[in-house]
């Protein structure tokens, strides 16, 4: 085995080097013009599948169903076997162009369609009111806002199909696996060729996904300016999907399965019910102390009153902290950037709750979540107490439980769902 | 037209599908083992261990399974089944990894405090209640990738020879050459793909439909 990796067998592989640069130019080429291919089919039939015509929505179902339920090697088989029977010959690269493209037009429109999907039907009815035609909004409000949706997953695509033109090696199509298996059939030095292979299928596919990965986070981290509640609710819906993770790839794709709901096979209602906030929004940590009633309901603040509020805990808190470690940097720096810093400050902020709003009932609460240093044992105070924010709780327990559930959320068994995974 | 359609030359292609079949299963089944054991590398604390896990997945996430076939074929010389079972395997637990991961992370953190409230030890825990749920969760996306794995099988002809579905309707194809009867043994291996396939996606779809339902009641 380690022979197949003699030098002299790469002395002779990279002898040839400007044939592995032209099937690499090969490769591009095709997945370039079948991603476009791929990105026209997949809109126009990702926009008829949510039209109100049956017959179009018929058309697309069928188009879908049987790009992705029959193998790739066989579609591409019609173009190279089949169609020169009849009469049509294409070149190897024209077959891959239109295979793949069509191929991963199923998919895209798939994608496509869970994107516009998405977006609350209160845009549709606003561009209409202000006179837009159907096709009109489609293009101009649905599908640019829709794009948050649909990019992540479409990177995604864009990586598969660059793996997927290695098909085309059985058709003696010129590109890179076609080269490999030539240069090993015809010298019978096997091992260097794959291994190159490997490496230029890497630097093309790899920045695809990480731009997927991106571009998802951003959408995430994004949903608070998100358009319209659909948008807002598919965001903030722990189990989420990304349409396109038929194919799974990507670890957004993954973690969107997490809950195993919805792939792209399943189908997106035009408007998805309105969610309520939810109840671990960090919002609603910040009961308005002023307002017993509203505490009582865990009401969001939102907007200017948040940002202040939130700004004044901030700057008490640091300087408590300040106070206490009478300006030695690394205490600070301990108490600011570790994890048990962290704890320390949450419990801060639940002391400073308990201060606040707590009179005479909790005021002996406050104490021990005050006093309880940063660094001992983490959940005295954190998420223990139940839900009811009734009675005489009314100040108190909002502020410690929401902070449980989130530490909750933050603590899955297998690694932190959102944002800073350890996947970096 | 007739003689093309017999029973043993139905026989023929059929033994092919189970030879897909077979390949498949067996080469999901070891990505399960395989892609657990990688997902639960790949959120270990050692940094050295999670990091051989990324890579790993990253590779093989980005590169071609036709690649993984070829390699494991001739440059580690295995027979041909074992290659193709060995390839698929490789390839399919990298994404296996993810699915499990991502299950994994769908159970609500509190699963585990209760069972271990309870009484249960940790791999009770994991065993008995977290497992269960996370396999749940993760059946849907198990099943997609068992689909993707039966199309892709059809690579296995060509590369090396492995009598499929897709070996056995080119062997057909070799022995009847008007166009009709071409393009009729094409038309049964489409239809015994798109059975297949498009029946374990409806599968797929009515289990989550019922998740939902599970979920929204």
């Amino acid at each position: 085995m380690l022979d197949a990796f003699a030098p002299f067998k790469w002395e002779a592989l990279f002898q040839r080097w400007p044939e592995i640069l032209s099937a690499f130019g090969t490769t591009v080429l095709i997945s370039f013009f079948a991603l476009i291919l791929a990105l026209a089919l997949g809109v126009a039939f990702g926009v008829l599948s949510v039209s109100r015509f049956a017959p179009a929505r018929a058309v697309t179902r069928v188009y879908v169903e049987v790009v992705q339920n029959v193998p790739l090697l066989l579609q591409a088989f019609v173009f190279y076997a089949l169609l020169p029977l009849v009469g049509i010959s294409m070149s190897t690269v024209a077959i891959g162009i239109v295979a793949i493209g069509i191929y991963h037009g199923g998919y895209i429109s798939e994608v496509v369609r869970s994107g516009v999907g998405s977006i609350h039907r209160g845009q549709f009815e606003a561009a209409k009111s202000q006179g837009f035609g159907y096709w009109q909004s489609m293009f101009l409000i649905i599908l640019p806002q829709a794009m948050r949706i649909i990019l992540p997953p479409l990177a995604v695509q864009a990586a598969n199909l660059v793996k997927n033109t290695s098909i085309l090696a059985f058709f003696v199509g010129g590109e890179i696996m076609y080269f490999s298996n030539s240069f090993a059939g015809s010298t019978s030095y096997y091992g260097p060729v794959y291994v190159v292979a490997a490496a230029l299928y890497f630097i093309i596919c790899f920045p695809l996904s990480r731009l997927a990965l991106y571009l998802e986070r951003r959408t995430r981290s994004r949903k608070h300016v998100a358009t319209g509640d659909a948008a807002e609710h598919l965001a903030e819906d722990p189990t989420e999907v990304t349409p396109g993770s038929h194919d799974i790839t990507g670890y957004t794709a993954s973690d969107s399965l997490a809950a195993g709901v919805r792939t792209m096979h399943e189908t997106v209602d035009i408007a998805p019910p309105i969610a309520p906030p939810s109840p671990r929004h960090p919002l609603h940590v910040l009961a308005d102390p002023d307002d017993p009633a509203a505490a009582r309901e865990t009401r969001p603040i939102t907007g200017r009153r948040a940002a202040e509020i939130a700004d004044e805990i901030g700057r008490e808190l640091q300087q408590q902290i300040a106070d206490e470690c009478g300006g030695d940097e690394r205490c600070v720096w301990r108490k600011t950037h570790t994890k048990a810093g962290r704890v320390g400050a949450k419990r801060r902020l639940a002391g400073r709750f308990l201060r606040e709003a707590g009179a005479g009932a909790s005021e002996e609460g406050s104490d021990r979540a005050f006093s309880d240093g940063a660094d001992s044992g983490s959940d005295e105070v954190l998420g223990r107490a139940p839900a009811d924010g009734a009675g005489e709780a009314s100040g108190r327990l909002p502020a410690s439980d929401a902070d449980g559930a989130r530490e909750a959320s933050d603590r899955t068994p297998h690694g932190r769902r959102d944002g800073e995974g350890e996947e970096e | 037209m007739a003689e093309l359609f017999t029973w043993v030359n139905m026989r023929f292609l059929l033994q092919g599908l189970g030879m897909t079949l077979a390949i498949s299963a067996v080469s999901i089944l070891c990505s399960i083992a395989l892609g657990t054991v990688i997902s639960v590398l790949r959120t270990s604390k050692n940094r050295a261990l999670s990091g051989v896990a990324t890579v790993y997945i990253e590779v093989f996430k980005n590169t071609p399974l036709l690649l993984w076939i070829m390699f494991t074929f001739f440059v580690a010389q295995l027979p041909p089944l074992g290659a193709a079972v060995l390839a698929f395997t490789l390839f399919t637990s990298a994404s296996v990894a993810e699915i499990v991961r991502g299950g994994l992370a769908g159970v609500p953190f509190g699963q585990y405090e209760a069972a271990r409230s309870q009484g249960f030890n940790v791999a009770q825990t994991y065993v008995l209640i977290i497992l269960p749920q996370a396999l749940r969760n993760m059946i849907p996306a198990l099943l997609s990738q068992f689909v993707t794995t039966v199309k892709d099988t059809s690579f296995l002809w060509g590369a090396m020879a492995v009598q499929e579905l897709m070996g056995r309707g080119m062997i057909l194809m070799n022995s009847y050459n008007s166009t009709e009867q071409i393009f009729a043994i094409f038309g049964v291996m489409a239809v015994l793909y798109f059975a297949v396939c498009f029946a374990l996606s409806q599968a797929v779809r009515a289990y989550q439909r019922r998740l939902k339902e599970a979920r929204t009641r």
